[in-house]
């Protein structure tokens, strides 16, 4: 009985029914049709979007393997100054090309057919491999000259594996490296690359454990 | 009777598989066929007419941009009267001030038994203060739960409870009310 009344409440609610207006269905259909017409619109902004990267990697990897490529070479050096200063006697020398045989630890020698005996023994390309410079400089001033303390390191390895020498520079390739940053006039100091003339820093003479193995006669 | 109820169902079948297929026919037939109703349930939350329809409108163009997500035309009905519902409870919301207070039922609540009297649906709708009526209609008409209600208007059950038997009293005072008018 206490329920009735919402019964028959309900009832009346549920037959109810109100008629709309007559252009409702018609704002309806518009709403609709607009509604339809807008995913088109994006999906054939996607298309575009998608057709304009897939052109523009196209276009990309097309320079990519036109433009030549640099190899990448890395040396220590500690004092910045004197790397300035490296790249600056660069822009006017020569390249000087070190040959040094396998494993063997040398001083700074300017005797080239010594080099050349060495490197026909060896039957090695000419590769300048890495420089491991001790704390002092690569390159002293003319007020300074290399004496024996100053050593380099210079290994040449033929079994070299072939990420190690991605790291290495070849000579024509540095040759070639500079002569296209001429071109340019940039100069970058952090990427670019430089060669030492030797000839500039000649050591008037070196001694190991006291005994005279080099003097520069010419300077003499 | 039966005949015309089945034959009832084929045809929202037909409209509804049509509506799902974006085809404009079904859609409007659809339309058609269950718009005076669910007017009639916008306006008993609303109250305007204009308001309603447009509320209507918004219902509508959920229902068939969403009609996806309605599994069989036999369900349809109620899923789209739930969409109706809940469009009218949020323009309410928006465009209402509706305050409810956080309070229990009251301790000498109780559910009073009533006699069969004969209830001017539409008078009772266009009379009942706003927030009862909310929680009215759904109770009574949408047969919704305290629980339900509660997560609806974003109140507590509590509330909830409590609006509902004030509703109760009120619609006895209003049928009372009416009876005198009438002697």
């Amino acid at each position: 009985m206490k329920n009735d009344i919402y019964n028959n409440l309900k009832n009346r609610y549920e037959e109810r029914s109100l008629k709309p207006s007559e252009n409702l269905w018609e704002e309806l259909e518009q709403k609709l049709e607009t509604s339809l017409e807008k995913p088109k619109q994006s999906k054939k902004y996607y298309w575009f979007a998608a057709a304009s990267l897939v052109l523009l990697l196209g276009i990309y990897s097309v320079f990519k393997m036109e433009s030549p490529e640099v190899v990448e070479y890395s040396i220590m050096v500690k004092n910045k100054q004197e790397t300035s200063e490296i790249i600056k006697t660069i822009e006017n020398k020569d390249i000087i090309e070190e040959i040094i045989p396998k494993n063997i630890t040398k001083t700074i020698s300017e005797n080239e057919e010594e080099k050349k005996l060495v490197a026909k023994k060896q039957e090695v390309e000419p590769k300048i491999i890495v420089e491991k410079i001790e704390e002092k400089p690569i390159i002293p001033s003319e007020k300074s000259p290399i004496d024996t303390k100053i050593v380099k390191e210079l290994y040449v390895d033929n079994k070299l594996s072939n990420k190690e020498i991605e790291t290495f520079v070849i000579t024509e390739d540095l040759l070639f490296y500079i002569e296209a940053e001429k071109l340019k006039g940039k100069k970058s100091p952090q990427k670019q690359g430089f060669a030492i003339d030797l000839k500039k820093y000649e050591p008037q003479s070196i001694e190991i454990l006291g005994i005279s193995i080099y003097e520069n006669k010419k300077k003499n | 009777m039966r005949l015309y109820i089945r034959k009832m169902n084929q045809i929202l079948e037909h409209i509804f598989k049509q509506a799902k297929n974006k085809e404009r026919q079904g859609q409007k037939a659809i339309f058609e066929m269950f718009s005076p109703k669910m007017l009639a349930i916008a306006q008993s939350y609303i109250g305007n007419l204009q308001d309603s329809e447009d509320v209507l409108m918004v219902a509508f163009y959920k229902v068939f941009t969403a009609i996806d997500s309605c599994k069989s035309a036999e369900t349809f009905p109620y899923w789209l009267r739930k969409i109706v519902v809940n469009e009218s409870i949020s323009f309410i919301r928006k465009n209402k001030n509706i305050f409810y207070v956080d309070e229990d039922i009251p301790s000498d609540y109780q559910e009073e038994t009533d006699e069969i009297i004969p209830v001017d649906v539409e008078q009772v709708l266009s009379e009942m203060p706003l927030g009862y009526k909310l929680i009215f209609n759904l109770a009574i008409f949408e047969d919704k739960k305290h629980s339900e209600i509660a997560e609806i208007l974003n109140i507590s059950e509590g509330t909830s409870k409590s609006q509902l038997s004030k509703a109760k009293k009120w619609l006895k005072n209003f049928i009372l009310k009416q009876q005198k008018d009438e002697k």
